[in-house]
């Protein structure tokens, strides 16, 4: 990879700039620049590869991986079958000197569950006014695409967090399973230990369609017949509800879990999603058979993932991510990703400005992985930890007339639990209540405590911390802790607490439990407490920090232009003409518009769907 | 991609800094080790500078020696099996983790030449001569100063402190190389120990294999020319072009042991565990001592 001069212009003038202050404190056009160099100098130095032996591939047999997604990811990139593929590692947003695996006592300093109790936990809901709760869910949905560390090291021995003083959790103790490492091969010695990534690492709808070729036709068997159906839609019951995927999660039974490519931390809004796409590519189906008449199921289920998984990563680009920056330069950065800084409007009417991808944006330009092999990575895992957004409690009303049917707290929300309440609310009632719910923000003291202990019914009656646990495994990987990555990303790193955050009790509360040592603050920590920091933070309109912002920019375009079918197959013969078509012209608002045509009054004037909509009479 | 610098019968180098293209380039069979037959003026300079150094009684040392002369693969094997398990002696560990707690004592430089030196002599004793003999000869098998060159031809001194250290070893064309040579990566190695040891977090922060992944040095250089002309996915070079494998760069960025030791290849080096272990035993002594 050549960088071109333009690119190394930008990449220059961010780091100058960035010294006398952060991008989002600049004029407009220069924060634009800034971002755009940011994401330069990162695409050289913030992608380290882990791969040593990497994952055999199968043959794809009958299959042709030309035009459409094989059901483990292998094929994207003809030249390294094997990369993004279910199975292969996850790479590192961090050089390896700097990923080194904490192991006790460092591990447990300070104890993850101190952090827990006194910087995360909860004390009142801190929502997000401006947004509604399908934001929340809709990030959920594309982390489960993107990336699962599976199960946890069943023989390992297990990390034992110390619990403080006078802490009375339920359990007595609190012992969390390691995460599983990938084996050490020879190419290994001297590195820090890898993980794999259990799902594909493209962005290919496979929270929809599994990871695997076992999972695909679970989810393409109808619930009626036992059989994978013929027409190449996915499985649903006659009602337009996902199947039942009769299971036993960790020894506890879930006779009522629904089925998906991935169900896992299931609740509510995950589900009402996964419907939404399931019905969305049923409904893809019947526009290219309209086309295709003679085409068999198998291909029109292809193609038909091929244009909802498109579709997905289309609205997560220009839909969601614009309502989480609602700032005039992150809306450009991001809409450049798909459309490039000229605007849609442009790219769509006069077609692409040359070659190179910061004027025209990304789908459709040439392929290319910068300086390490396609991955999701540990540090992007690690910011994606958004916890925080969910409720404790939903609150499920009528959409005609606003009346509260129920009141639930999150775990009578979640995992089997979830059938029950469509028994009792009529999907649109609830699609309605979460446009009209709002997430919880992403700053200290907002972590949903039904997260923070978790029913586990592992072997022995376990309960779990999500808030410690993900402290835990961020510094179990070898994940820096937040002035560490601020140094490698190109970040100011704060020198004190007060250059932290500006909330005085804040600073106090922090100082106390990281004994004064602001080198200790955890990533997460740390990106909470700069939500309340002007200079250096979270910038202004922006749902999350810039520490995350950074790894998104990177790695949200990367997700792009790594991928074949973004880039050099993004074109209408592999997507078929309609298909194409579908791509550009729907929306998640236009999904809604399908498949729940009743809401449409709540939403049509929201700016944007993932904004809180209307209310009848409000 | 390695980097070619090459001006028409005068030099032809391939700068090579990435651990793939180095893990490829370091078995390919028309690279080797020696000074080659035909080449450019300066890539002969060069070679030949650094066998005039890296030899005893006019034979290569080991480390410099062609992949097939007679005897080379077998004695490293030897070596390496006699290395394998093998301690260092109590004293030596000691006094090098305190050299990594931070605490003062013998100069480091000496203290390591006699560590590895008695792998090889029982009795050997470094001293301040041994080990400046030793900074001698690295430095004359690296520099291109052609006023200290010519000092060190008129007064003899590289092939002084070669006997000298030759003789403390008892002629061992390998123990030689260890003392000379590769002993300067292991100070390198122990030093940064010791500066990690003193930042951020300190000891609870490495385990003592994640410590000594961190701090193991690797020579920041080696050499190799073409015995024939060739095209890897990984660069071309022609008859007698020098490639540089610059180990040290490619090291850090991988952290990957078979670059430092160049483990794959026919040239790996015999101390590829035991160097790993030692740096790891110091480290878990020296945290003993000040956690
Ligand atoms: C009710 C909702 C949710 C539940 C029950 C839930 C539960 C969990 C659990 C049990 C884990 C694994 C913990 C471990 O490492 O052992 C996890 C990991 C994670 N969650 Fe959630 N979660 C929820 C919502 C969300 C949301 C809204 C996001 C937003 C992006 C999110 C992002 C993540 C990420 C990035 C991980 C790490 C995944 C990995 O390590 O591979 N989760 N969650
Ligand atoms: C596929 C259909 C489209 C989608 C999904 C879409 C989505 C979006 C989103 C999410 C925003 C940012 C919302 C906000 O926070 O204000 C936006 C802004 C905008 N869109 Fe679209 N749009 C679409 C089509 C169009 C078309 C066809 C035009 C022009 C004819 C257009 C012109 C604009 C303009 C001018 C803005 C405001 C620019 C800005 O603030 O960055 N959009 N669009
Ligand atoms: C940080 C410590 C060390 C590193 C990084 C290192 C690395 C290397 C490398 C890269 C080579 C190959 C050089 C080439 O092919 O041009 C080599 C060769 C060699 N090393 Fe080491 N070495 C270290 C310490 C030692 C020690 C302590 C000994 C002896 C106990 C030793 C003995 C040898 C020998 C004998 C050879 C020549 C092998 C042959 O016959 O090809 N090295 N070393």
């Amino acid at each position: 990879m050549r960088e071109s001069l333009l690119d190394r212009l930008l990449g220059r003038f961010a780091r100058t700039a960035a010294r006398i202050k952060a991008w989002h404190r600049w004029p407009y056009f220069i924060a634009v620049a800034m971002i755009v160099g940011h994401r330069v100098n990162m695409r050289r130095e913030n992608l380290t590869d882990t791969e040593v032996d990497p994952p055999r591939v199968a043959s794809p047999e009958d299959f042709d991986p030309r035009g459409m997604r094989t059901p483990d990811g292998s094929f994207n990139d003809l030249a390294k079958p094997w990369m993004g593929m279910t199975g292969a590692r996850f790479g590192r947003n961090m050089p390896l000197a700097d990923t080194f695996g904490e192991r006790p006592p460092r591990l447990y300093e300070p104890s993850p569950r101190l952090v827990s109790n006194r910087l995360l936990a909860r004390r009142e809901f801190v929502p997000v006014s401006h947004l509604n709760l399908l934001a929340a869910a809709w990030i959920q949905f594309m982390v489960h695409d993107w990336l699962s560390h599976g199960s946890n090291d069943k023989n390992a021995e297990k990390w034992e967090i110390p619990l403080p003083e006078g802490d009375r959790w339920i359990d007595g103790r609190m012992t969390v399973l390691p995460t599983d490492p990938d084996p050490r091969r020879p190419g290994d010695a001297g590195r820090p230990d890898a993980y794999t990534n259990v799902e594909t690492s493209w962005w290919d709808g496979s929270q929809v369609y599994g990871s695997t070729r076992e999972r695909q036709v679970l989810v393409r068997t109808d619930p009626a017949t036992g059989r994978v159906r013929e027409d190449g839609k996915l499985g649903l019951q006659p009602d337009g509800s996902l199947p039942i995927e009769n299971r036993t999660i960790r020894g506890k039974p879930s006779p009522r879990l629904e089925l998906a490519g991935v169900n896992g931390n299931w609740w509510i809004a995950l589900s009402v999603l996964h419907r939404l796409f399931a019905l969305e590519h049923n409904a893809i189906v019947d526009r290219l058979r309209i086309d295709f008449p003679g085409a068999s199921g198998e291909w029109l289920f292809q193609k038909a993932r091929l244009v909802n998984a498109a579709l997905m990563a289309k609205i997560h680009t220009v839909e969601w991510t614009p309502a989480l920056m609602d700032s005039p330069e992150g809306r450009t950065a991001m809409r450049g990703n798909y459309w490039g800084i000229m605007g849609e409007t442009f790219t769509r009417a006069y077609g692409r400005i040359g070659e190179g991808e910061i004027l025209s944006g990304i789908p459709g330009s040439p392929q290319e992985h910068h300086a390490a092999p396609y991955a999701m990575t540990e540090e992007f895992t690690a910011v994606y930890r958004l916890h925080s957004l969910v409720p404790d409690e939903i609150s499920f009303r009528r959409h005609t007339d606003d009346a509260e049917l129920l009141r639930l707290p999150l775990p009578k929300v979640a995992g089997g639990e979830v059938r029950d309440v469509y028994d009792r609310v009529p999907f649109d009632d609830v699609v309605y209540s979460l446009g009209t719910s709002n997430p919880g923000a992403l700053v200290l003291h907002n972590f949903p405590n039904a997260l923070r202990e978790l029913d586990r019914l592992d072997a022995a009656g376990v309960h779990f911390d999500l808030a410690a646990i993900d402290i835990l495994r961020d510094r179990e990987r070898g994940v820096p802790r937040y002035c560490a990555f601020r140094r490698r990303i190109d970040a100011h790193a704060p020198a004190s607490f007060e250059e932290l955050t500006d909330d005085p009790e804040w600073r106090r509360e922090l100082r106390e439990v990281y004994n004064d040592r602001i080198e200790d603050v955890d990533l997460l920590v740390g990106t909470l407490a700069e939500a309340r920091s002007a200079k250096y933070g979270t910038p202004p309109g922006f749902g999350f920090s810039d520490t995350a912002f950074r790894i998104f920019i990177l790695m949200a375009s990367r997700r792009l232009k790594s991928d074949r079918f973004y880039t050099d197959d993004f074109r209408p013969e592999v997507y078929t003409e309609a298909g194409f078509a579908w791509v550009q012209e729907n929306s998640l608002r236009t999904v809604l518009e399908r498949h729940c045509g009743k809401l449409r009054l709540h939403f049509a004037d929201a700016r944007n769907v993932f904004f809180p909509w209307a209310k009848p009479g409000g | 991609m390695p980097r070619a610098l090459s001006v028409p019968c005068l030099v032809d180098l391939l700068v090579v800094e990435e651990a793939d293209a180095i893990r490829v380039l370091a078995v390919e069979a028309r690279l080797d080790r020696g000074v080659p037959v035909r080449a450019p003026p300066v890539n002969r300079m060069i070679a030949r500078r650094v066998a005039a150094v890296l030899q005893l009684d006019g034979r290569p040392l080991p480390s410099a020696a062609p992949r097939d002369t007679p005897g080379r693969a077998e004695a490293r094997d030897a070596l390496e099996a006699r290395l394998a398990g093998r301690p260092v002696e109590e004293a030596h560990l000691d006094a090098l983790a305190d050299h990594v707690a931070g605490r003062g004592g013998r100069a480091l430089g000496p203290l390591v030449q006699e560590t590895v030196g008695r792998l090889f002599a029982s009795g050997f004793r470094a001293s301040e001569e041994t080990w400046q003999a030793a900074r001698l000869l690295d430095e004359a098998a690296r520099s291109f100063n052609p006023v200290r060159r010519l000092v060190w031809a008129l007064t003899g001194r590289v092939t002084g402190a070669r006997r000298l250290l030759a003789r403390e070893v008892g002629g061992d064309p390998a123990a030689l190389h260890t003392v000379a040579i590769a002993v300067h990566n292991l100070v390198v190695s122990l030093e940064r120990m010791r500066a990690l040891a003193a930042g951020p977090g300190g000891f609870a922060r490495y385990t003592p294999e994640q410590a000594a992944s961190l701090c193991l040095a690797a020579p920041p250089r080696v050499l190799r020319h073409a015995t024939a002309r060739g095209a890897t996915a990984h660069g071309e070079f022609r008859d007698g072009t020098l490639v540089v494998f610059c180990l040290e760069a490619a090291r850090a960025r991988s952290l990957a042991h078979d670059i430092a030791f160049l483990t794959g290849s026919w040239s790996r080096c015999p101390a590829q565990a035991w160097v790993p272990a030692l740096l790891a035993s110091v480290w878990q002594r020296a945290a003993a001592r000040r956690p």
